[in-house]
């Protein structure tokens, strides 16, 4: 199934994994939760603060769906 | 007709505007000296002027965007800044200029060189200043009708809520979830907005946090999973001149619209920017 990714602030360092298109398009098997993805594109839990799934809050254990725009957001604390 | 606005009558003149109308005008020296005769603050001579339809010289370009009402409701609140760093430094300009009434600015810390490359507070001549008080000095080069009051101290427990009695609106121009966290439940005790703002890179957000919501815990409240959570992005991206200088405004203009009860205000809605990318995204937190 085709998932819309988008790696926000020092995430984006892992937008160059080969499993993202440079418009960062995913082809993943269906029934994958976040957490699922994540792991497979190789990215610590621990740096994940916020996801979003098409635009609403979600969590690791979400399921990502056809079609679906997923954003994943480090901590950002600057002022 | 009072003595005072006998005296705000006689310094009024005719004024061709931006848009070619003549509106009735005051100049910046003559507010000045109608407060030194009257033995009250500019802000107030402000007020009263603009409660007679004439204009202040330095409001007359906000016109109509702001209105003559809408700059009395501006002139009479009172908005909190905590941190007078990056976000806050554009933050408190803006709002002076704009005509704020009283500012509270909150800062404990001094400014060093580091600070140079994106705080618009910050020279190479007030370097070790503390940035609450050097606040207060350049509002009043600015806009001596806004009254700045100057706290050198951090917000780190809830018993400081009185700082913040009469504030209309506080804004969170932090750098660290603890504090940012603290600053939002004195805000729910208040029951009044908080608008919270952050930058890491090129990117930033800005969220509206009314008493109630669930957004600020949602972004900085610890997941307590086991395992410690990575540092912030800043810390990894660094914090160049040009996301505060763009979410600072938008932090402002929510501010703006609370004031004036202006357009609507999405609850729990977070606007993340991404100037790189040159895209503007909005999530449901």
């Amino acid at each position: 199934m085709r998932v819309e990714l988008r790696l926000f602030a020092s995430l984006g360092k892992y937008a160059s994994h080969p499993m993202i298109s440079t418009e960062g398009i995913m082809d993943l098997p269906s029934l994958i939760t976040v957490g699922d993805l994540v792991d497979r594109l190789g990215i610590p839990r621990q740096e994940i603060k916020l996801i979003f799934l098409n635009g609403v809050h979600a969590h690791l254990d979400s399921k990502v769906n056809e079609n679906d725009r997923l954003g994943l957001f480090p901590p950002i604390g600057g002022g | 007709m009072s003595d005072l606005m006998t005296d705000i009558e006689l310094k009024a003149h005719k004024w061709k505007n931006h848009m070619g109308n003549y509106v009735r005008a005051i100049s910046d020296m003559d507010l000045n000296h109608i407060a030194e005769i009257r033995h009250q603050t500019i802000r107030e001579i402000c007020i009263q002027s603009l409660k007679m339809g004439i204009t202040p010289l330095r409001y007359l370009r906000n016109s109509p965007s702001i209105s003559i009402e809408d700059q009395i409701i501006l002139g009479e609140s009172e908005v909190a800044v905590v941190g007078a760093g990056g976000l806050g430094g554009h933050v408190i300009q803006l709002l002076c200029r704009l005509g704020i009434g009283r500012l509270l600015v909150c800062d404990p810390d001094t400014f060093d060189q580091t600070n140079l490359n994106r705080q618009s507070l910050c020279f190479t001549h007030n370097q070790g200043m503390f940035k609450a008080e050097e606040a207060v000095r350049q509002c009043a080069l600015i806009n001596p009708a806004v009254e700045v009051k100057a706290h050198v101290l951090s917000i780190t427990h809830s018993g400081q809520i009185a700082l913040f009695s009469h504030t209309n609106v506080v804004i969170d121009a932090l750098d660290n979830a603890k504090d940012r966290l603290i600053l939002s439940s004195i805000s729910k005790d208040l029951g009044i907005p908080m608008v919270h703002g952050a930058v890491a890179g090129f990117e930033g957000r800005v969220m509206t946090h009314f008493p109630g919501d669930t957004g600020m815990n949602t972004l900085y409240s610890s997941e307590k999973e086991g395992c410690a959570e990575s540092p912030g992005a800043e810390h990894v991206l660094g914090t160049p001149a040009l996301a505060p200088a763009l979410i600072a405004p938008f932090q402002v203009m929510a501010t703006v619209k609370i004031l004036l009860n202006r357009g609507d205000m999405k609850h729990n809605c977070l606007l993340h920017v991404d100037l790189e990318k040159m895209s503007m995204n909005s999530f449901m937190v």
